[in-house]
């Protein structure tokens, strides 16, 4: 049976794709993480909205939909790739669904910021090679040797139990 | 982060109320030393939480809550002058 | 930093007000704030209702029970939160297969036979005289790595374990009658002080396993679930010289423990309440103790080394990386 890749997933594989197997497999590192913490905490606070966070078929988790516009809300910048990428492959997975949505806007309210992503069909040739990369990822028997910058890995939730063990 | 929390919480409309409810979030996170004073070590997300929680009831234009912050307790010198107690520790 | 929280006194535990309240017998009441604790042992006769475990389980917390001798009877550990098929597979697979199995379980034993040689070289270098045993400590330990199965292994351990125990009398100041380790009960002053402490470096591993995905009744030394956690019992292995014994040669040799400190209550010796305090703050202070680790680069706190230890465990049951066993190398 074909796994059904998450919007979360397809995030971490724009990562980390440590991340993405470990994750994947429910070996989950954030429950203690500081700053995952305090991102749910933002997260449960600042919108109070009640149709935030549309759950689209158990696979992608969309902050909220306005005048037919995906909404994306990020902290800061750094992973704004991630979020680009993110947000089309929402647009992606609607696409298949039939839902016709060409635009997305990810929303920085603590830098009041915003940034457009626009859907043109090139887009979808790359998500679906993408789709293809993480499939071969998830089937793998353990992790890819494929680490990021330890100084970028110092921050991941995951650092301890990627790092432990050594030899790096 | 080792912290001391106080507050001062006015008894103007419905100030009882507040102070109960203040109250009781305080002593979720930290130990109750004095009246008004709660001390002990937390995380920053804990202390985000904390402050989250605390919001929601603390008038701005009539309570005062203050958190003073040290990065561990053993940059704390802490003396008893009167009665001393061993409030904070985790062994009861 | 959430922490363990002792409780000596008689009395009620209770949720209140949406965090913990103990009332002790005289109805003196103490807030304990929720958010700090990380586990709770109940050390006196304190009362428990479904109320607080509910509440206890809502913020994954677990609860260690002792009884009036504090022997350890039983722990409450909330519904596992963390789990992944993929792990559990894996760990029942390196438990059902020979190679597998024996290859951690040496593993443990390689790393836990290493720490009672450090321990016992640390006293060599201080006067001690106990080059005899750790010659033999060392042939014993080059034999592991020959076991074909799990008897032989347990039976090269008991031989490092008899050799080990003969260099405490050596070790230890005081003038007490150290005899054979009998489990129960305790029939003299270090037995029932080694099954204390033994029983609280379980339980500590038992709350780490909890916070990772492991399953702590599939284990590799011990045989899987024979009443206790088992998983809990290999690692504690690897642990208790640098936890429980270390703390117990300094508790004698200081003096902090002594004849004094021990009731005789019928069949049995029972620490005084003065000196189980002792020993459980001891025991909590050293788990607080801090080392640089070389691996994370930054400095992990001894209770914190041993979740680190799971984390490896894990990487090993899914192929990535094969266990190393934790060896004091400082």
């Amino acid at each position: 049976m074909k796994r059904k890749i998450t919007g979360m997933m397809y995030a971490y594989f724009h990562l980390c794709k440590r991340k993405l197997w470990y994750s994947s497999y429910n070996i989950d590192m954030e429950q203690d993480n500081e700053n995952v913490l305090i991102g749910r905490f933002i997260d449960e606070g600042s919108y109070s909205r009640k149709d935030k966070h549309l759950l689209v078929d158990g696979v992608i988790n969309i902050d909220y939909i306005d005048k037919g516009i995906i909404h994306e809300i990020k902290k800061t910048k750094k992973m704004d790739q991630m979020a680009i990428a993110q947000a089309k492959y929402y647009i992606y997975y609607l696409k298949k669904m039939n839902i016709d949505v060409t635009e997305a806007v990810i929303d920085y309210p603590l830098l009041k910021e915003k940034q457009k992503v626009l859907w043109s069909d090139a887009d979808a040739l790359e998500i679906e090679r993408n789709l293809l990369e993480i499939e071969v990822i998830l089937g793998r028997e353990f992790p890819p040797n494929d680490y990021q910058k330890k100084s970028v890995c110092r921050k991941c939730a995951f650092f301890d139990i990627c790092y432990i063990g050594g030899d790096l | 982060m080792y912290v001391i929390l106080v507050y001062d919480i006015s008894n103007e409309e419905n100030g009882p109320k507040t102070w109960r409810r203040v109250f009781k979030i305080c002593k979720k996170y930290l130990t109750h030393i004095q009246d008004s004073v709660f001390e002990g070590e937390l995380s920053e997300s804990q202390i985000f939480k904390l402050k989250g929680e605390l919001k929601k009831h603390l008038r701005t234009d009539l309570d005062s809550c203050i958190i003073f912050k040290s990065r561990n307790e053993k940059w704390l010198d802490k003396e008893f002058w009167g009665r001393e107690d061993n409030a904070t520790s985790n062994f009861l | 930093m959430k922490q363990a929280y002792y409780i000596f006194s008689n009395g009620i535990l209770k949720r209140n007000d949406n965090t913990l309240q103990l009332v002790y017998e005289d109805g003196q009441k103490k807030d304990i704030p929720i958010e700090r604790v990380d586990e709770l042992y109940i050390l006196g006769e304190t009362s428990v209702n479904t109320k607080l475990l509910d509440f206890l389980a809502k913020n994954n917390i677990c609860i260690h029970f002792y009884n009036y001798y504090e022997y350890y009877v039983g722990s409450f550990t909330p519904r596992e939160s963390l789990v992944s098929g993929k792990v559990l597979i894996c760990q029942v697979q390196h438990n059902q297969d020979h190679g597998k199995r024996m290859a951690l379980a040496k593993a443990v034993i390689q790393a836990a036979s290493y720490n009672i040689y450090r321990n016992i070289r640390y006293y060599n270098k201080r006067g001690k005289d106990l080059e005899s045993h750790m010659a033999r400590i060392e042939n014993l330990r080059d034999s592991i790595n020959y076991c074909e199965n799990i008897e032989e292994l347990m039976g090269v351990e008991g031989n490092i374990r008899k050799i080990y125990y003969d260099t405490w009398e050596t070790i230890i100041n005081q003038q007490i009658d150290f005899r054979k380790r009998v489990k129960h009960p305790p029939d003299n002053m270090i037995n029932s002080l080694i099954s204390f402490i033994n029983s609280l470096v379980y339980t500590k591993v038992l709350s780490e396993i909890y916070k990772t995905q492991l399953n702590p009744t599939v284990s590799f030394l011990h045989e899987p679930s024979t009443k206790r956690f088992s998983l809990s019992l290999d690692i504690a292995e690897v642990f208790k010289p640098l936890i429980a014994d270390r703390l117990i040669f300094t508790l004698l040799n200081k003096n902090m423990i002594n004849e004094k400190s021990f009731d005789v209550d019928q069949y049995y010796l029972r620490l005084k309440p003065q000196a189980l305090k002792l020993i459980t703050n001891e025991l909590d202070q050293k788990l607080k103790t801090t080392i640089k680790h070389r691996d994370l680069g930054r400095d992990v706190s001894y209770q914190y080394l041993i979740r680190l230890e799971l984390y490896k465990l894990i990487k090993h049951i899914i192929g990535e990386k094969p266990y190393q066993g934790f060896k004091i190398w400082w």
